[in-house]
């Protein structure tokens, strides 16, 4: 039985700079059900990390949901004050952004973040603390946790330190994890181990997991549902093999034929013969 | 290196290659006494006239220092590198300015490589008062021309290049380097900061460019999709190594590098009932030592003690197909040797 995890509705957002304010997203619609992947996909400005952000409340300055709800398991998030918010993300909610290096902080050791990350949450002692970092630094498929512990973010490498930052994500055992471009910027084979393990961290923590990609190759071999955003709204939804094999509206049909780019291929063979 | 360097099948008359690199060798010291880099190791490959040839690497291979040697942006160890016939390591500064007419060159950023000062038209105009006489109301009529080449609105001439979008900001860039009327352009990660949908755009319209002007291009990629798109061939590089070059067809079917097969493997189609062709490989990219051997070996599952002891020559798969691998022309089965258990970081110990 599948239990609704993440319940988006109608959600509005603009941003207000001093004199004029815009909207963003033209209420949002997006349903994650406990256990699965899901996609949220769309190119730049189309909302999909302002969606990310809303759900966590990590606006930009002058950025306000003006309607919607968001629900998370029985709670509604928007109903939070700030406090509370800092309450959810990093334990309920993991979250994990593109450049693994600015989403850790250089003047500390990955031991001492992640034992930071814990603190804030979790009421354990120093051992109990250390050991849960080690523990989860294996549970990311790092061999050497005793020098990645020690290590500073300068000091790994671009797929190690994205192991680092989700195992800090999921240091608080969160039963969501949003990951916003979390392979973009990383070399091909390295995209493919961190998005193999996000995989099969989500079968042995029963975590579920919004994944915000521009990617479709992404969404399609690692995501159950996907959500295809543009121009702030949610244009098309469903489980992925309905949504890209059977695509309905004209924009997921171009977005699909563009990353696949078969008609240039096709184009150019044909001018050649 | 060997006589496997050149790719090139024998019946093509060397006149007929608009690139041709042999033994190029470069190595970057940032101090002196500092440790060494070695960016590029022996790399050979040739380019026909007309011709893509992609090449392709993940960060570190060494394929944006090929694109810079090539036009005698960054100056070469050791090798011969000859563009339309000419050695770009033996020319004086003065010759290779008067040479970048007719090579020209696209990079990834297309807002960094356009000065903010300059207008659309002043921008496309500028290689045209550099190199040609055009003048006043002709050099204005040329600018058109290039802008209505790209598909760029006349208007958007008076533009700046931060109120045009980044596939705008690119057009313009193509628009400058087709100014001077080059043979060659080495296009250096040309879509990689835009959007899907405008990458399809830009890409199309670089193809169309090439079959009307005959164009021969160098496409520096990390991406296979974009590789197997618009080339011809194809040049895999891992390292500074070149590890496999051939036929795009070829290649990307029938690769006989292991690393080539991982890469392929990385690569995710939109088509979710299309799964990846290869098992996931562990490691990461190695900076720092380099092995004795072949440079992949590391990360390789079908390491065998040969491959540490030397590096492996590029021995031919098939016609004008070769690869630096001991187990070319040897069928051998990945997902075999490669465990399917949940991900470690495998052969990459401790930190990079």
């Amino acid at each position: 039985m599948s239990e609704l995890l993440l319940d988006v509705r109608g959600l509005e957002l603009e941003i207000a700079t001093r004199r004029t304010s815009t909207a963003i997203l033209h209420g949002v619609d997006l349903a994650l059900d406990a256990g699965q992947m899901h996609g949220l996909v769309g190119e730049t400005g189309s909302g999909k990390s302002m969606t990310a952000r809303a759900i966590v409340g990590l606006l930009p300055p002058g950025g306000r949901v003006t309607a919607g709800s968001v629900t998370f398991g029985d709670q509604d998030l928007l109903a939070k004050t700030e406090a509370e918010m800092r309450e959810v993300r990093g334990a309920a909610i993991g979250m994990i952004f593109q450049n693994p290096r600015t989403a850790l902080y250089p003047m500390l050791n990955i031991e001492q973040q992640m034992s930071n990350v814990i603190k804030s949450h979790l009421d354990l002692d120093k051992a109990e603390r250390v050991a849960r970092v080690r523990e989860h630094l294996g549970l990311v498929g790092i061999d050497d946790v005793d020098r990645v512990a020690k290590a500073y973010p300068h000091e790994l490498s671009g797929g190690m330190a994205q192991r680092a930052v989700i195992a800090m994500a999921l240091v608080c055992g969160p039963s969501l994890l949003i990951a916003d471009e979390p392979t973009t910027g990383l070399d091909a084979t390295i995209q493919r181990q961190i998005l193999e393990l996000i995989r099969s961290l989500q079968d042995q923590l029963t975590l579920s997991v919004l994944i915000i990609t521009h990617d479709l190759g992404v969404v399609a071999q690692y995501c159950d549902t996907v959500s295809v955003m543009t121009e702030g709204r949610v244009v098309e939804d469903g489980a992925v093999r309905s949504v890209l094999l059977e695509p309905a509206e004209e924009y997921t049909k171009k977005l699909i034929a563009a990353s696949d780019l078969g008609d240039i291929r096709k184009k150019r063979l044909a001018a050649q013969q | 290196m060997t006589d496997a360097g050149t790719d090139a099948p024998d019946d093509v008359a060397a006149t007929d290659y608009a690139i041709v690199v042999e033994g190029l060798q470069k190595t970057f010291r940032a101090r002196r006494g500092q440790a060494e880099v070695v960016a590029i190791d022996d790399v050979s490959f040739v380019v026909e006239r007309g011709q893509t040839l992609g090449v392709v690497g993940e960060s570190g291979s060494g394929k944006s220092t090929v694109a810079r040697c090539l036009l005698g942006l960054t100056p070469v160890d050791a090798g011969r590198v000859e563009v339309l016939g000419r050695s770009i390591v033996d020319a004086k500064p003065k010759e290779l300015r008067s040479w970048r007419s007719e090579m020209q060159i696209v990079f990834q950023e297309p807002l960094e490589s356009l000065d903010p000062r300059y207008r659309v038209r002043d921008a496309i105009g500028e290689p045209l008062l550099l190199h040609t006489d055009l003048r006043g109301d002709q050099l204005q009529a040329r600018v058109e021309e290039l802008l209505e080449q790209v598909s760029l609105a006349t208007e958007l001439g008076a533009r700046y290049p931060h109120e045009l979008s980044g596939g705008q900001q690119q057009r313009v860039n193509i628009a400058r380097a087709l100014a001077t009327e080059p043979s060659v352009m080495v296009l250096d990660e040309p879509t990689a900061s835009l959007d899907v949908s405008v990458q399809a755009e830009v890409l199309a319209l670089l193809v169309d460019l090439q079959e009307r002007f005959g164009l021969t291009y160098l496409l520096i990629s990390h991406d296979l999709t974009t590789i197997r798109a618009v080339c011809d061939r194809v040049a895999v590089m891992y390292l500074g190594r070149l590890i496999e070059v051939g036929p795009v067809d070829q290649v990307l079917t029938k690769p006989e590098h292991p690393y080539t097969e991982f890469l392929i493997g990385a690569e995710l189609s939109v088509n979710p009932d299309v799964k990846p062709a290869a098992p996931v490989v562990q490691g990461e990219v190695r900076s720092g030592e380099r092995p004795s051997g072949c440079v992949f070996a590391p990360r390789c599952p079908l390491r065998m003690d040969a491959c540490e002891e030397a590096q492996p020559e590029l021995r031919a798969a098939s016609e004008g197909h070769v690869a630096a691998c001991l187990v070319v022309g040897n069928k051998h089965d990945l997902a075999s040797v490669v465990d399917d258990g949940p991900p470690p970081s495998g052969g990459h110990r401790g930190i990079n």
